[in-house]
């Protein structure tokens, strides 16, 4: 399989007023294959959203390199956009717009022609069950509802690379669960999906491997059963916890 | 230009769903000014209303003369009304006792003094910071002059019109339209710089803190555009409610001053509106515009959070409005060196313009043109800067490291 995400060196360094120079990532290296889940597990302030950053062009790199889809995103950001889906807790939707202008807008930014757009847009609509709200104001929009349309948002362009910077993050049981279907779905049609989380059961159920980021760097990488073997640990918790205390 | 134009089109219809917008951009300045027009003028009705009911006391020293004491108690009927009181003196009465008697309490009190000598002609002792005295100043000075008026022409042998020919008459050249103009002149220049920075104050914030606030600047940094086209989409829009906001506050003076100033009857302003003039000055007015645009949206860029978008805009708003109530100040003309100054420039071409003297006065207009176009390139590019600042993306800066980060490198195009 060849590599749909691929990171090498990958630093980060942040000028904070008060604390000076801040290493938030110390050469990561990385790899997701195309049809395949991966998740970047780390406690809060590892790293995760910095790196998840980088790969969607909105911040980047102080040194190293990343690519998404075979193209550099130093090298070419609005290529990377075009083949990215990128959806976190703080990817709001425009509370003035409702779901099907949302769409609207961004399929047009993406350059989708006007009849392919109206078609896919109602296909959206229809898959993740938006139609009841689609006309509605997304700020009136209960967190499962938006939640729905951010995903439809991330998907429009049906990218072959799917960003999730912790997915799960406020959402009730239900809304988990149909985002555990959806990443589900987005890898059998053959996508690769990098997501973060701090959530080990989640980490457990659904990747194919996971990446153990703490302080900026990458402790280990691999499947669960990788990883089991290289900690000498059954449970993820504890892989997690060896790992920490090997670095 | 397509996406800019996409993005400005998406935040306009957005702008027009906030209740805000359209409370400070439509409704104020449609509806502002009739109501304040129609305030000012119940206020002066009611103001003339009772200072006609008003009854003022005079004491009158020295009156032996009867003509006078008939003329301030009961004028003719061409003279506006209201009741005169009159206390009188024997002759002799000093300016420390007028004074005194002016100064005294209620009930000596009265509201002017005038004391007649038939030496040294009528003195008329009055309290300018009194309003009562105010009033019975002008009453005594109208009855007196219709007084004067009428013993000439008496003396003359009893015919007031052998006194025509030294009367004069006043003719004056200028059109209805011109004087409109020239009035206009004064008020519109200034009330452009302040709607075009009102009108666009609170959508330069709503567009960059207020992304920031509402979470959705990452989702914008995210639209597979350039940076660029998606900022120049924001001020475009931005721009485009301050030319809103703009238009619908100038024809909201304009029409309440038309139709409820000359509702007044007696005004000499009589409003015909150079409408020809705003053709003229809007590549001008639209230059400046779009450079306020880009400047509030840089400042406003550097905040992550409402409130400190209105505080620091509150201070730019200032450095707008002081240059441009300085040079509306009548006298001071566009010249070659006043061309080239931001705001400035704008205030005194459009006043000239107004005035009719664009044909004139050509070469500066065309030095504030093409200054207007650097200036907006300027700000574009320093909103561009900032605005791509990875410290500013997604969250905010202090305005002491504008300058250091208008340096810094920034985050992917």
């Amino acid at each position: 399989m060849n590599a749909a995400i691929r990171t090498r060196g990958l630093r980060k360094v942040f000028r904070d007023p008060e604390r000076g120079e801040v290493e938030a990532l110390s050469g990561i290296d990385l790899e997701c294959r195309e049809g395949e889940i991966y998740g970047l597990l780390g406690p809060n302030g590892a790293g995760k959203t910095t790196t998840l950053r980088i790969l969607a062009t909105i911040l980047a790199p102080t040194a190293g390199s990343a690519e998404v889809a075979g193209v550099d995103v130093a090298a070419d950001p609005l290529e990377v956009r075009r083949r990215l889906g990128f959806l976190s807790a703080s990817t709001g939707l425009y509370a003035r717009l409702t779901p099907r202008e949302t769409l609207r807008y961004f399929g047009g930014l993406h350059g989708i022609d006007r009849d392919e757009l109206a078609a896919r847009v109602e296909e959206l609509v229809a898959t993740f069950e938006i139609t009841a709200f689609a006309d509605q104001r997304c700020g009136g929009l209960s967190s499962g509802q938006k939640q729905r349309v951010s995903i439809a948002r991330a998907v429009l362009h049906d990218p072959p690379v799917l960003i999730l910077d912790e997915p799960t993050t406020g959402l009730d049981i239900l809304g988990t669960s149909d985002m555990i279907e959806f990443i589900d779905a987005r890898r059998s049609a053959g996508r690769c999906i990098l997501f973060s989380t701090h959530i080990l059961s989640e980490a457990e159920r659904l990747c194919d491997r996971i990446g153990v980021i703490h302080r900026g760097r990458l402790l280990g990488a691999g499947t669960l059963a990788e990883l089991r073997e290289q900690t000498g640990r059954d449970y993820l918790d504890q892989v997690f916890r060896a790992l920490v205390e090997d670095a | 230009m397509r996406a800019a134009l996409a993005v400005a089109r998406k935040e306009l219809l957005t702008g027009f769903r906030d209740r805000q917008f359209l409370i400070y951009t439509i409704a104020l300045p449609l509806a502002l000014y009739p109501v304040v027009f129609w305030v000012m003028i119940q206020a002066m009705l009611v103001m003339e209303g009772r200072e006609e009911r008003t009854s003022v006391s005079v004491l009158v020293a020295g009156a032996e003369l009867s003509d006078v004491r008939v003329a301030l108690a009961a004028p003719p009927k061409d003279l506006p009304p209201g009741k005169v009181e009159l206390f009188s003196e024997p002759p002799g009465l000093t300016a420390e006792e007028a004074t005194a008697r002016l100064r005294a309490e209620a009930p000596e009190a009265v509201d002017a003094v005038l004391v007649l000598s038939s030496a040294e002609g009528a003195t008329l002792y009055y309290d300018a910071s009194r309003s009562r005295s105010e009033l019975a100043r002008k009453r005594v000075e109208e009855r007196l002059a219709w007084l004067v008026d009428d013993l000439r022409t008496d003396a003359i042998g009893g015919d007031a019109r052998d006194l025509s020919s030294f009367a004069t008459r006043r003719v004056d050249l200028a059109s209805d339209e011109d004087t409109s103009a020239y009035v206009l002149s004064f008020v519109l220049p200034i009330m452009f710089v302040l709607m075009a920075v009102m009108g666009s104050f609170f959508p330069a914030i709503d567009l960059t803190a207020g992304e920031k606030e509402r979470g959705t600047a990452e989702t914008t940094l995210l639209l597979p555009q350039p940076r660029a086209s998606i900022l120049l989409g924001k001020v475009v829009a931005v721009a485009a409610f301050g030319a809103i906001a703009t238009v619908l506050n100038a024809l909201g003076l304009i029409v309440a001053a038309e139709h409820l100033l000359a509702g007044l009857g007696e005004t000499d302003l009589a409003f015909d509106v150079p409408w020809s003039a705003f053709p003229a000055a809007a590549p001008l007015l639209l230059l400046f515009l779009l450079t306020t645009a880009a400047i509030l949206v840089a400042v406003a860029s550097l905040t992550k959070t409402f409130k400190q978008g209105q505080s620091m805009l509150g201070g730019v708003q200032m450095m707008f409005l002081a240059p441009a109530i300085l040079v509306a100040l009548p006298g001071v003309e566009l010249t070659p060196g006043l061309a080239l100054v931001p705001i400035a420039q704008t205030v005194l071409a459009f006043k000239a313009i107004l005035q009719g003297e664009g044909a004139t006065i050509l070469g500066e207009l065309v030095l504030v043109a093409g200054s207007q176009v650097v200036y907006a390139g300027l700000a574009l590019a320093a909103s561009l800067r900032l605005a791509s600042r990875e410290a500013l993306l997604l969250g905010g800066e202090s305005a002491g490291r504008l300058f250091q980060l208008l340096r810094a490198g920034g985050a992917p195009k």
